[in-house]
């Protein structure tokens, strides 16, 4: 309606008999025009949750505190490192293959926060590569390189490297390495070169949560596909997807090829932690998903708490009962079905793989109320997939 | 009525229709002081909406006219204009015209000026050749009336009188042009109708809508833009028509030589010669444009060839075939795409050392137009395309690392054959004592392309041949056929209702036929890169549909130099390759998938205030329904047979937008409104060209996009500009202006700490571009210009995949000088 009385008025002024006024008047009533019709914009349509503070939950009481005690169990490792280093005995090799067992078990809390600097660093690929390539560690042992810098020396350290330096190097003496052996220095040079990395790589991406970081996260509290509560989504729903269900049980479980690789669990050479590792990791994301703190029983607001004030319901049959129960039982029985399991995953594979496979689907369901129903309920995109190409 | 008057009624119809008799109107033109004839005068029967030239003797004819009031105007270099009028009662007349020679020698640009404002050739006309534009928001681009920097095609500069567009800038001399407005992806062009001299110049028009192809300032003539409720004529694309009009042959000489050359910053060197002339019944244009440059950015060289060629012959007055042949060839590197924080580090680095892009381009087509009579004409179109379009280089999404020297490339290539041809006539017809007029035409299109993607070789030179010796486990491997048949009927009638008003509907049915043929490899590595599976999956879709679109348009024009025009059409975007191909297996596409469709509506005022001021302002809304994208569904949601619950983005129509808005133009001349006098020396203009849009998300299966509003639309799109000239001096101070604008439907705002650029709005710039040009004689010309006089840093793109990914950084101040010789 106003268009057609604002043509009209235009009709009326073209029949004025002044020139240059009438521009400027046909102008400036057009600029009226615009202003009285412009509405509100409306930036990223967004629900009333108060994302400022589940993001300082997050920070406060889930993220830091997990990269912390991982820093700390990282100081032990080195302590072991060095100690073995200097005088390789057995039982400082099995210090230090604790210390090494505490620091995996504590990284697998910190490896879901794949963002700000831990993104930057691509700080779990060069964390926790695996399987790690075994003839590249031994030539770059023999010829004393410890350069661990560049995308192709992501499969000769972290926690695979050290798996294999402390676990795989024999079946029967693992010692003889560091002591006998003609490269034994080579040997403790890298491997105290790969702890240095584990150290250094956390470091940083400690301090900069200590830094700025934290607060520029926390600040971030709009719905945009740049926004914290956004990343951080993103990252967790990547690292239970990749991490954990597809990397420590769907490649060996032989989901992503046409037979089983046991080969490729995680742990490979000490066998027995898998199943803990694994475990580990789930219990992560399932703390993350209901806001308890690292270390503690409190709870506080996190995607449990979103999707309930959000009121999502589960899919199909389970649309009685709300989505955040829905998958915390659907965490639980994938917790059962890994306890069901060996502790030694590439046994379970190569005796019983059909507990791998039952263990995978337990995961795989979560993964999917995580994507399709968790993710749009909160009106969040998956951003971690590759563009490709034109 | 009573039966008798009806019957007399009829009688009479009859009896008027056949007493028309047809009759000549010749004459003779001639020099006032000399009684010398004057040949090669324009004589424009304003009546009839004709342009004729006089011959040697300086002798013309219009032939077959009713009897009636004529008005003709007389145009000829270095004369004053003459308007007589004639009236024609029951026989051939015969007239001599006196033109007055000018006391002062008009400089090139005013003569060109004058002629434009006689012709008014700034707004297409009702009708044109066999187009209809009746009632229709058209704009027309005059080249030799726009200054900058032609030899760089720098489209602010070349479109800046066209109102609402958004352009991306690119690094390369203007090898390609990326247009969008009213909200529409600028990229490459895709959401408009591109063509050149009225046939399609962009790889697959349905499938592959991008132009990798335009043609170069230089050597064209006018540029016509005809807006969204476009032209069913032309196939309904949201964005409408713009058609790059070639320079005609130069009707008075066997072979007129024109050369130009020029030199810009960063090494931009190109050349541009063309030949033209009549000799006899044939007459030809062709010219040869050689580009190359360094590029603002390292790592950005291009180097490109393009040869034209048209040539006509006239049978007789009435009949004549054309061939117009192209050939486009060039070779660009490509800086790559920047993070934010990178951008505001430096937005002249880059970390892209091995990226290249290359087109091949080979366009023919064969016209051939007769008219039958005064009333009718028909043309006939026939056209092919054979070409390539290759791509190499390392493209992640993690813009901010620099890429491996040695490690392995992406590689796609493309090539596009095809052929069709268009039919259209055109008949004048009475009408209740009115003259209408309808266009019926149809339309062939058969269209066989490809689309490969593999690893490229782990070099750093421009190599596009598949590597997959080297790399034989790369991720991204698929091949692609797609075979598409196209057929459209159309038709447009101009009803005159009154001598005022006019009704033109329109309507098409299109048939199309997409196919996608072909196969990709699942190729799974472990952590460690270690390959656990590489199988091969065939696909074969096949998409067939047929449709029909309305479309109308109505002007109402009062009085002379006024007129109110509204128009409606619908509009669709069909599925396009991208949209078919799978290359892995979480992709479902929707078997029901359908085309995008809508509408557009445009109601404005435009007119001429005396000479003085010439102005086009209009609202508009477009409606964009269905548009394609991705969401992510549960497997089983998609078949309900299977129990199969994972994630697989399903490609589907996902919601609508609606886009509205007013479009504003004006374009003032100052030194006749303020001075008010005859003074031809002077030459003072002011334009502003301005559009205001909105827009909003109404409608979408994914969740929290419904109320943010659509991407690439800034709120204000400014460009305005001042141009004064001197006898033989020229100049032109133009200023861009557009406000912030999202690049996403989440309405991402800008992050300057984001790593990698892809996302986030794109924050508002303003550019001053200066040019100069001086006739030396009419054979020498000088043109020179600064862009970006104010050397501002900004950004016009972010793009998501090639020739990023990234933000795309603009240019730095930079220079050019351009020559033309002409003889």
């Amino acid at each position: 309606m106003r268009a057609a009385n604002a043509l009209f008025f235009l009709f009326k002024i073209s029949t004025l008999n002044t020139t240059f006024m009438k521009k400027l008047i046909l102008f400036f009533s057009f600029t009226i025009l615009l202003t009285s019709c412009s509405s509100d914009s409306s930036q990223g349509q967004s629900d009333q949750y108060d994302r400022g503070t589940m993001l300082q939950n997050w920070a406060n009481n889930l993220i830091v505190p997990a990269i912390q005690n991982y820093d700390q169990k990282l100081a032990a490792l080195k302590t072991a490192t060095v100690n073995f280093t200097s005088e390789p005995t057995t039982s400082g090799l099995e210090d230090l293959r604790s210390a090494w067992f505490e620091a995996y078990k504590a990284y697998q809390y910190s490896a879901m926060y794949n963002i700000g600097k831990a993104e930057e660093l691509q700080f779990t690929k060069f964390c926790n590569t695996y399987p790690t390539n075994t003839t590249l560690i031994t030539t770059k042992i023999g010829n004393g390189d410890v350069t661990l810098e560049g995308p192709g020396n992501d499969v000769a350290q972290g926690f695979p490297a050290l798996d294999y330096l402390l676990f795989g190097l024999s079946d029967t003496d693992v010692l003889s390495f560091y002591t006998e052996n003609a490269l034994a220095n080579n040997y403790k040079s890298y491997l105290t070169a790969v702890v240095d990395k584990l150290v250094n790589l956390n470091s940083a991406v400690l301090n900069d949560w200590n830094g700025s970081f934290k607060n520029t996260f926390i600040s971030k509290t709009d719905n945009s596909a740049t926004g914290s509560v956004n990343k951080m989504v993103n990252a967790y729903v990547q690292y239970f997807e990749r991490d954990v269900r597809t990397g420590k049980v769907g490649i060996p479980a032989g989901r992503f090829s046409t037979a089983p690789l046991p080969e490729k669990v995680e742990g490979f050479y000490s066998k027995v932690y898998s199943r803990e590792l694994l475990l580990n990791g789930l219990q992560a994301s399932w703390d993350f998903f209901n806001g308890k703190h690292f270390n503690a029983t409190t709870k506080g607001p996190s995607l449990a708490s979103y999707l309930d004030f959000l009121k999502t319901q589960g899919y199909g049959s389970d649309s009685e009962t709300p989505l955040s129960e829905v998958m915390d039982n659907q965490y639980s029985q994938a917790y059962t079905a890994i306890m069901d399991m060996q502790e030694n995953l590439y046994q379970q594979v190569l005796t019983d793989n059909n507990k791998m496979l039952t263990a995978y689907d337990k995961m795989q369901r979560n993964v999917t109320y995580m994507k399709t129903d968790m993710m749009s309920a909160m009106s969040i995109s998956v951003d971690y997939v590759d563009t490709d190409g034109d | 009525m009573k039966l008798k008057d009806f019957c007399l009624y009829f009688i009479f119809l009859f009896s008027t229709t056949a007493c028309i008799a047809q009759y000549n109107l010749s004459g003779k033109v001639i020099n006032q002081n000399t009684n010398h004839p004057i040949p090669q005068a324009e004589v424009y029967n304003r009546t009839t909406d004709k342009l004729i030239k006089t011959d040697d003797k300086g002798e013309f004819v219009f032939t077959n006219l009713k009897p009636g009031k004529y008005t003709l105007e007389f145009l000829s270099d270095q004369f004053d204009i003459a308007t007589i009028e004639v009236a024609i009662a029951s026989s051939s007349q015969q007239i001599t015209v006196q033109m007055k020679p000018l006391l002062i020698q008009l400089s090139e640009v005013i003569i060109e000026d004058r002629r434009n404002e006689v012709l008014g050739l700034t707004r297409l006309k009702d009708i044109e050749g066999t187009s209809i534009y009746a009632g229709k928001k058209t704009e027309v681009v005059v080249l030799n009336k726009q200054m900058g920097n032609m030899a760089a095609n720098n489209a602010r500069q070349v479109f800046s009188q066209v109102v609402g567009l958004n352009i991306y800038e690119s690094n390369d001399g203007g090898l390609q042009l990326n247009i969008g407005g009213r909200g529409l992806d600028p990229n490459r062009s895709a959401y408009f109708n591109v063509r050149q001299n009225n046939y399609d110049i962009s790889a697959d028009i349905l499938g592959y809508p991008e132009s990798y192809y335009t043609p170069p300032a230089e050597g064209l003539d006018r540029i016509e833009v005809v807006r969204g409720a476009a032209s069913l004529q032309y196939g309904p694309q949201f964005g409408g028509l713009v058609n790059f009009k070639m320079k005609t042959p130069v009707s008075n000489k066997k072979m007129e030589v024109t050369t130009r050359q020029t030199f810009g910053s960063y090494n931009f060197i190109t050349n541009f010669t063309s030949l033209s002339g009549t000799v006899g019944k044939f007459s030809y244009y062709t010219y040869y444009n050689y580009k190359q440059g360094d590029g603002f950015q390292p790592n950005s060289e291009f180097k490109s060839h393009n040869y034209f060629g048209n040539f006509n012959y006239q049978f007789t007055e009435r009949t004549s075939l054309s061939l117009d042949y192209t050939y486009f060839t060039y070779l660009a590197k490509q800086p790559g795409g920047l993070s934010d924080t990178m951008f505001e580090e430096n937005p002249m680095q880059s970390n892209r050392k091995r990226n290249w892009f290359e087109v091949n381009w080979n366009l023919m087509t064969l016209k051939f137009k007769h008219k039958f009579n005064s009333s009718t004409d028909l043309s006939f179109n026939l056209f092919g395309l054979y070409a390539q379009r290759n791509t190499v280089g390392y493209r992640s999404n993690r813009v901010s690392d620099a890429d491996t020297p040695g490690t392995v490339r992406d590689l796609i290539t493309g090539k596009f054959s095809n052929w069709g041809f268009e039919t259209k006539l055109l008949h004048r017809y009475n009408f209740f004592g009115n003259k209408n007029a309808f266009v019926l035409g149809a339309k062939y299109y058969d269209a066989h392309n490809t689309a490969k993607q593999g690893p490229g070789s782990s070099g750093s030179d421009a190599n596009f041949n598949y590597a997959t010796d080297e790399f034989p486990y790369y991720k991204n491997q698929s091949d692609y056929t797609y075979p598409n048949k196209n057929i459209a009927l159309f038709g447009e009638n101009i009803f005159k209702i009154t001598s005022k008003f006019t009704i033109t509907p329109g309507i098409r049915f299109e048939y199309i036929d997409t196919k996608a043929i072909g196969s990709y490899r699942t190729i799974n590595l472990d952590f460690a890169g270690n390959v656990i599976l590489d199988e091969t999956t065939n696909e074969n879709k096949n998409l067939s549909r047929s449709f029909v679109l309305l479309g109308t348009g109505l002007s109402y024009k009062p009085v002379d130099g006024l007129e109110f025009y509204t128009n409606f059409s619908q509009n669709y975007r069909s599925i396009t390759f991208n949209d078919l191909r799978i290359i892995e297996p979480s992709y479902v596409i929707d078997k029901n998938l359908s085309d995008e469709k809508g509408y557009t509506f445009d109601g404005g005022i435009r007119g001429k205030i005396s000479n003085k001021i010439n102005y086009d302002i209009s609202a508009f809304g477009l409606a964009y329904n269905d548009r394609i994208g991705q969401i992510i569904t549960r497997y089983n949601e998609i078949f309900p047979e299977s129990e199969d619950e994972r994630p697989v983005k399903y490609r589907t129509n996902v919601g609508d937008a609606f886009m509205y808005g007013l479009e504003f133009f004006t374009n003032v001349s100052l030194q006749k409104t303020f001075f008010n006098e005859q003074n031809e020396n002077y030459n003072w203009n002011i334009f502003v060209n301005a559009a205001f849009t909105k827009s909003k998300y109404t409608k979408s299966r994914l969740s929290g996009i419904v109320g943010n509003e659509v991407e690439f639309i800034p709120l204000v799109n400014l460009k305005t500009g001042m141009s004064f000239g001197y006898k033989k001096f020229m100049s032109n101070l133009q200023l861009t202006y557009l406000s912030d604008q999202y690049t996403d439907a989440t309405n991402a705002p800008l992050d300057v700490k984001n790593q990698n650029g892809i996302i986030g709005q794109i924050p508002s710039y303003h550019i001053m571009d200066l040019s100069f040009s001086y006739i030396f004689t009419k054979s020498i010309k000088l043109e020179t210009g600064i862009n970006n006089l104010t050397d501002n840093k900004y950004f016009t793109r972010r793009a998501t995949g090639y020739p990023g990914p990234g933000i795309i950084p603009s240019a730095p101040r930079t220079y050019y000088a351009t020559l033309q010789l002409q003889f």
